[in-house]
């Protein structure tokens, strides 16, 4: 049962991983970090993350209404599973993790996009995601 | 000539923020940042919340605004209550209680310091907001092993002022965060998003965002996020008093006035464009709000301002006073000039207050004037007429007042001008600017003389708002 900063350093195993952060989505709060940033800044980088995250989390074509049948298991399931934004040299994958406290919180990792696996990260990120908050 | 010089008045304290922000915080609390710089193990007590420091970091924050870790660790089922008592009761405290739930595989890891850092921060929100009254600090011991990660001050302090800036964004009033919430009555915009909707489900006129918080189990930080996005939507509404001004207790058509410029959605982006619009409206919901004026700078004058000037017409004097006392800072600079114009003409001379319409006018004017009616203006006063023309504060008032009079022909403005400035100005200036008219002897010194603690008072305010 690992920790956020097992957590995130873990995620810096994955091959090609420059940064990883644990970040809340509704107040741009960056609950840990490891690694590089991308722009420098961590907070400044947390707070755009954050934001891109909220944009996906929030509009109902990315993120449909749970069916009210679903009760609490699917306030426990984020409706967006993830969120991979990739560019001309790095891929960020965001990850949204369960939902079961306050949740408004995601992983987001940065990875080199030469040396990245874009298949495993998500993968890996989103085992990461589950346990690091069930028991 | 004899030239009576005040001294340069000192400026009026301010809080260095440049300096701050190099520092890496804004003061939010200075106790706490020489806490911090001591190293010190405590318990700081704050108007609206506690901070329990560890060798100058936090470790705990409790507010009563905000939803506690048990709050947060049960409402959602994923930990029954009587299991966090259980282990609550057991180790003594909740850091204790933290770990030892993790350690019997109740509770992962991960969730736990999420929940610890996510509530902390919250708490801290509260803690470290605005408080009228000093904080007190214990000194006290270690809470010992088994502390969950702690927050440098620092970091506390910036994330706070940012989740301010957060809110205040989305929609600059503080009336929702802590009264009880309304809505509006209006059909709820169908772009809710579903945490927006359970908070809504929530409201019911008698719960606050801190109770709406706690009974979903949500950060009271993120629900004040869902409430003020709600809010710029047009959907929620703090209550009101019941002893609002008799001219706008009807609540019901306040909101309906908002939504229409409130962005439906009331996100952020939108947001931002939405709140500017809804300065204009939001006066009439400032009243009971009170805190509002420093959101909206320019809703507050047209309102601030009216009722000024039927206080202060009947003599001179007394018009003076309600100056300084009716400056609730960022207005004055705005607002003394609209409501000075169309007031008694009468009462003008000794107002003498030129003093505030020169801080807006003197630019324009200032070019001009100052060459051909400085000599003319000042020669012949003498002693009375002079004193005020050293002063720092009127110079520039003083020329722009002249060339109005002096040289209609010259300027291209001059003509709205004559309307506008008669009222005020042509009793004394145009004594400065004639020289000879017998009547200014009087009237300069005593208009003047009472004018200029009064420019003075202005000048530390524009110092002190340059400053912000």
């Amino acid at each position: 049962m690992p920790g956020i900063d097992e957590c995130l350093l873990e995620a810096m195993r994955l091959p090609g991983a420059r940064g990883a952060a644990l970040i809340d989505w509704t107040s741009g709060l960056a609950l840990g970090t490891v690694g590089e940033s991308p722009g420098g800044d961590q907070e400044t980088a947390a707070v755009e993350a954050a934001e891109i995250a909220r944009l996906a989390a929030e509009q109902h074509a990315f993120a449909p209404d749970d069916d009210p049948d679903a009760g609490v298991a699917a306030d426990a399931d984020p409706p967006v599973e993830d969120l991979i934004v990739s560019n001309r040299d790095s891929y960020h994958v965001l990850r949204f993790v369960g939902a079961s406290f306050d949740g408004s919180v995601f992983l987001h990792l940065w990875l080199a996009r030469t040396e990245g696996n874009l298949a495993l990260a998500r993968i890996r990120l989103g085992e990461m995601a589950e346990r690091l908050v069930l028991a | 000539m004899t030239v009576l010089r005040t001294a340069e008045p000192p400026r009026l304290p301010v809080r260095d923020k440049a300096a701050a922000a190099a520092r890496g915080w804004g003061g939010v609390s200075p106790m706490l940042t020489r806490l911090a710089a001591e190293r010190a193990t405590g318990v700081l007590m704050r108007e609206r919340g506690t901070l329990h420091l560890a060798d100058g970091q936090v470790v705990l924050a409790d507010s009563p605004f905000a939803t506690g870790l048990d709050a947060l660790l049960t409402a959602r089922g994923v930990l029954s209550a009587q299991a966090w008592q259980e282990a609550l009761a057991a180790a003594g405290d909740r850091h204790r209680a933290g770990r030892r739930l993790v350690d019997t595989g109740r509770l992962a890891l991960g969730a736990l310091e999420l929940c610890h850092l996510t509530a902390l921060y919250d708490a801290a929100y509260f803690a470290l907001a605005p408080s009228s009254t000093p904080g007190r600090f214990r000194y006290g011991t270690a809470p010992g092993p088994g502390v969950l990660t702690p927050v440098p001050v620092a970091a506390l302090e910036r994330e706070t002022l940012r989740r301010r800036d957060l809110l205040h964004r989305i929609w600059p009033s503080p009336a929702m965060d802590d009264t009880p919430l309304v809505r509006t009555g209006l059909p709820a915009a169908p772009t809710l998003t579903h945490r927006q909707r359970q908070v809504l489900a929530e409201v019911d006129g008698v719960r606050t965002a801190t109770d709406i918080a706690r009974r979903l189990g949500h950060l009271t930080f993120h629900t004040l996020v869902d409430v003020r996005r709600l809010a710029a939507a047009g959907v929620l509404a703090p209550t009101l008093p019941a002893h609002t001004e008799p001219g706008r207790p009807p609540s019901p058509t306040e909101p309906t006035g908002l939504p229409t410029r409130g962005a439906p959605t009331g996100r952020g982006a939108a947001g931002g464009t939405s709140t500017r619009g809804a300065a204009g409206g939001l006066p009439t919901r400032g009243e009971p709000g009170g805190s509002l004026t420093r959101g909206t700078p320019n809703g507050m004058p047209s309102h601030g301002r009216p009722a000024a000037p039927p206080a202060g017409t009947g003599p001179g004097d007394p018009h003076t006073r309600p100056e300084p006392t009716g400056l609730p800072v960022p207005d004055a600079p705005f607002g003394v000039p609209s409501h000075a114009t169309p007031t008694v003409p009468g009462h003008t001379a000794p107002f003498a207050v030129p003093g505030h319409t020169a801080p807006a006018d003197v630019p324009p004017h200032g070019q001009p004037g100052p060459s051909p009616h400085g000599q003319p203006g000042a020669s012949p006063h003498g002693e009375p007429g002079l004193p005020p023309h050293g002063d720092p504060g009127l110079p520039p008032h003083g020329q722009p007042g002249l060339p109005t009079r002096g040289e209609p022909p010259d300027g291209r403005r001059r003509p709205p001008q004559p309307g506008r400035e008669q009222p005020f100005r042509i009793p004394e200036r145009v004594g400065a600017a004639t020289g000879p008219a017998p009547g200014h002897e009087t009237s300069a010194p005593t208009g003047e003389i009472p004018a200029d603690p009064h420019i003075t008072l202005l000048k530390r305010l524009r110092d002190a708002l340059e400053a912000l």
